[in-house]
Formats: C-alpha cells, structure tokens, sequence
C-alpha cells in the first residue's frame, strides 16, 4: 500500500486490524451449523406439509360431500368455488368414497375423448385416471376395493356385470375422492354436461347403483 | 481518591464488576443464540416457502411466463411438488393426461394486474382441450360484470393458420375478450387436457413452443 498516502496507510492498516479482530472462526462455526438447521427445518416443512396443511383439497371438500354419495358441483363461479383453480368450463362431479366396510361403484359417462373419472387418495395425488379415449362405451363403472382384498366380491359380481363395462381398481388407502370432468365446450352445453353428470353415481356394492347426485 | 470513587478493596467492589460482567456475557450469548436460531429459521422457511411456492428447475419448466410443475398430481411424484398441492388445496390431474401452465407476469416479467390489458398471441396447441382462466393469486375467480371467466379451444376464434389473440382486461373488444375487471394481482391459468406428448421424455416440447405469448397493452 505504498502508493498511498499516510493518512489512508493508516485507515488501511487499523481497518485491517478491526477485521482481525472479528472472530470469523466464530462465524464459520455458528453459521455452518445455522446453515445445517436450516437444512432440516426445510426438509421438515416439506415433508410434513401434505399432512399438515390445513386447506389441502380433501380438507376443503370433505365437509362438503357425504360418504360414498356423488355430489354434483355447480360450475365455477366467484363466490361459489369449493377449490382454488377449478376450471370455469369443466362440470365437475366428486364422490368421497370409503371402502372400508366393502367396495364401492362409481359409474359415470363420459361422452368425449377429453373427459375424465379420476380416482385422489387424501393427499390429492391422482392415482387413477380413465378418460373417454380410453373405454369403448358411453358409460364406465368402477368397482373400488381394498387393496388384499374385494376377491370375493369379485367373484360374486363378475358373472351378473358381464355385459357392463366394468374395472375393478384396487385403492391403497380405504378412502379418497372420486372426480369425474366433463369439459363443456362452450357455455351452451352446461345443461347437458349437468344433465350427464346428474346420471353418474356412488354407492357400496349392493346398494342400488342409481343417480344420486 | 474521590469520596464518589468506591473503595476497591472492598469485596462489593468486585461482586458488583463480576456480576455487570456476568450480566453482560449472558446478554451476548443470548444475542448469539438468537442470531443463530434467526439465521436457521430464516433459511428453512424461507428456502421451503420459495421452492414450494414458486418452484425450482427440479419440480418446475419456464417457458416464459409460463410455469409447469413437472410431475403435478402423480402419485409419485416429488415432495416439493405434493407440498405445493397440499398448500394450494388444488386437485390436479395427473401429468401423463393434463398439462397446468401458471402464468403470474407477462412475457416482459411485469406481475398481471386487474387494472391493465394484455394481448396473448399463440399458435395451435396440441392437446384434445385447452382452456385459459383468470385468478385471483389465491386460484378464485373474481367478478368480473359478465358472466365469462374462461376461453376454451372449442370456442375460441382463430385465424386462417390456426393461431389465435386473446384480449384481457376491462375494455370490450371483439374477437376472443376475457373480461378483467377489479385491482390487484391475477394469474393465468392454461389447462390443457389430453397433451400429446413424447413417450420417452414425457414432455410435450410442441406444446411449449406453442404458448401464447403475454404482452402490456396499457394500464387504465
């Protein structure tokens, strides 16, 4: 620092002791293991969020909807949306269905390619899903059943639905949402879409299958 | 001696000095405790909060201003991705037959406002059904004095190659208008069900090409 003048050698140097002084051992340790913390309490948040939070989907619909009964929603509008991002232009009809006393039906149309039947376990992951592309006919049913179990009831239906279209799924937790989608595709098709979800249906085998909704 | 000065051979001399001593370290240990406890806290939260609520290129694809959470609605899918959808309340469809592209700002980056208007220019999309909504930042629809709060490809008018102009904001125009009314920020939300994409990366690179693009047209 010799081009510098003696005052400024000076600042320098006494600036250069102030640094010194910190105790940047100190701060390497402490900041490290603050850093480390961190690290886990973000791990945590992450990790517990899907159990924890408390506006989740199926903590907003479930005191909404009844048990193994399908429940039409009204299309999207302000003020009346029971989730965030629903579509304005999807008919949208939800089951919160519980298999734990024995499998449940679920039957449904789905008139186009793009409409769907969706099967969420709590944490709202979708774990199933059929669409019009892929069945050969209008109307679906699907017989949920604890997964290890339902072969009985299997064996019990499996001759009298023959002729229906008919897919077992088996589900790892005993309840969960189903959603069927119907996009409309444009605001003069609600009444149909609404007539088509108003056929669809939710019950325990055994119980009639009709429209409930 | 000043008779003000105590007498420092008295034993409540020093038991004084030490304990201002005592006193003073605890302060500074407690002041370190805090600082460090402020730090972790500050890094955790506010790591945890900005990569489930905006995403990382871990769990999100940009496309500008566009973003897609990659694996959204998959039963196993990743952390970030399943805490997102638990913070939000959303109940997405799963990635293999449903594409979410969130847009919060326009193509310059400037956050979407109730009070301007936008211009979206884009190309077909390649998807069975598409749809675009407006939301509040919460993902709710706001009054907007009309009852239309959507556009979907069935219903929307394109020119002669397929492409297509949407209008948003307070002020009717003709073609495809998406009626913006209020304050405050809002989101877009492009749905499209039935993407066609690759079967080895499921990746719909078409479709990104195709988004529309978000340009300012003015502010009232």
């Amino acid at each position: 620092m010799s081009w510098l003048s003696p005052s400024y050698q000076s600042a320098a140097q006494t600036e250069s002791r102030r640094l010194r002084a910190l105790p940047w051992g100190w701060l390497a340790y402490w900041g490290t293991a603050a850093l480390l913390l961190g690290g886990i309490i973000h791990i945590c948040i992450v990790l517990l969020m899907p159990y924890l939070a408390p506006q989740n989907a199926w903590a907003r619909l479930s005191p909404l909807l009844e048990t193994n009964r399908m429940a039409i929603f009204p299309l999207a509008r302000p003020g009346q949306q029971a989730l965030p991002y629903l579509s304005p232009d999807i008919g949208y009809a939800v089951c919160r269905y519980d298999v734990t006393a024995g499998p449940v039906l679920v039957r449904a149309k789905l008139p186009n390619a793009h409409s769907s039947l969706g099967l969420h376990d709590p944490l709202g992951n979708n774990f199933y899903i059929i669409t019009g592309e892929d069945v050969r006919r209008e109307e679906i049913t699907l017989v949920l059943f604890r997964r290890g179990g339902g072969e009985g009831e299997k064996k019990a239906i499996a001759p009298g639905q023959a002729k229906a279209e008919v897919i077992w799924v088996s589900v790892a937790a005993p309840q969960g949402l189903a959603v069927i989608r119907l996009p409309l595709a444009g605001r003069a098709y609600a009444a149909r879409v609404r007539s088509l979800l108003a056929q669809a249906s939710c019950a325990p085998m055994g119980q009639t299958g009709g429209s409930n909704g | 001696m000043s008779l003000l000065t105590p007498y420092r051979s008295s034993p409540g001399f020093y038991l004084r000095r030490l304990a201002r001593l005592r006193v003073g370290r605890e302060i500074l240990r407690a002041a370190r405790v805090g600082v460090f406890l402020l730090l972790a806290l500050g890094v955790g939260f506010g790591s945890a909060w900005y990569m489930i609520g905006d995403g990382t290129p871990l769990t999100t694809r940009k496309t500008g201003p566009w973003a897609q959470w990659k694996y959204l609605g998959a039963p196993d899918t990743d952390p970030y991705t399943r805490a997102r959808m638990a913070r939000t309340g959303e109940l997405p469809v799963t990635f293999t037959h449903a594409f979410y592209f969130l847009a919060k700002t326009d193509s310059a980056g400037r956050p979407l406002r109730a009070e301007c208007r936008y211009v979206l220019r884009g190309q077909p999309l390649d998807a069975l059904w598409w749809s675009l909504a407006v939301y509040d930042t919460q993902g709710f629809l706001q009054a907007n004095g009309t009852d239309r709060y959507s556009l979907n490809s069935h219903e929307i008018l394109r020119f002669a190659d397929g492409g297509y102009r949407i209008f948003l904001g307070n002020d009717v125009r003709p073609g495809n208008w998406l009626p913006v009314k209020g304050s405050g920020e809002r989101h877009l939300l492009l749905r499209l069900y039935g993407p066609r994409v690759s079967r080895d990366t499921r990746r719909g690179g078409v479709i990104e090409a195709s988004l529309p693009r978000i340009q300012l047209e003015g502010c009232s």
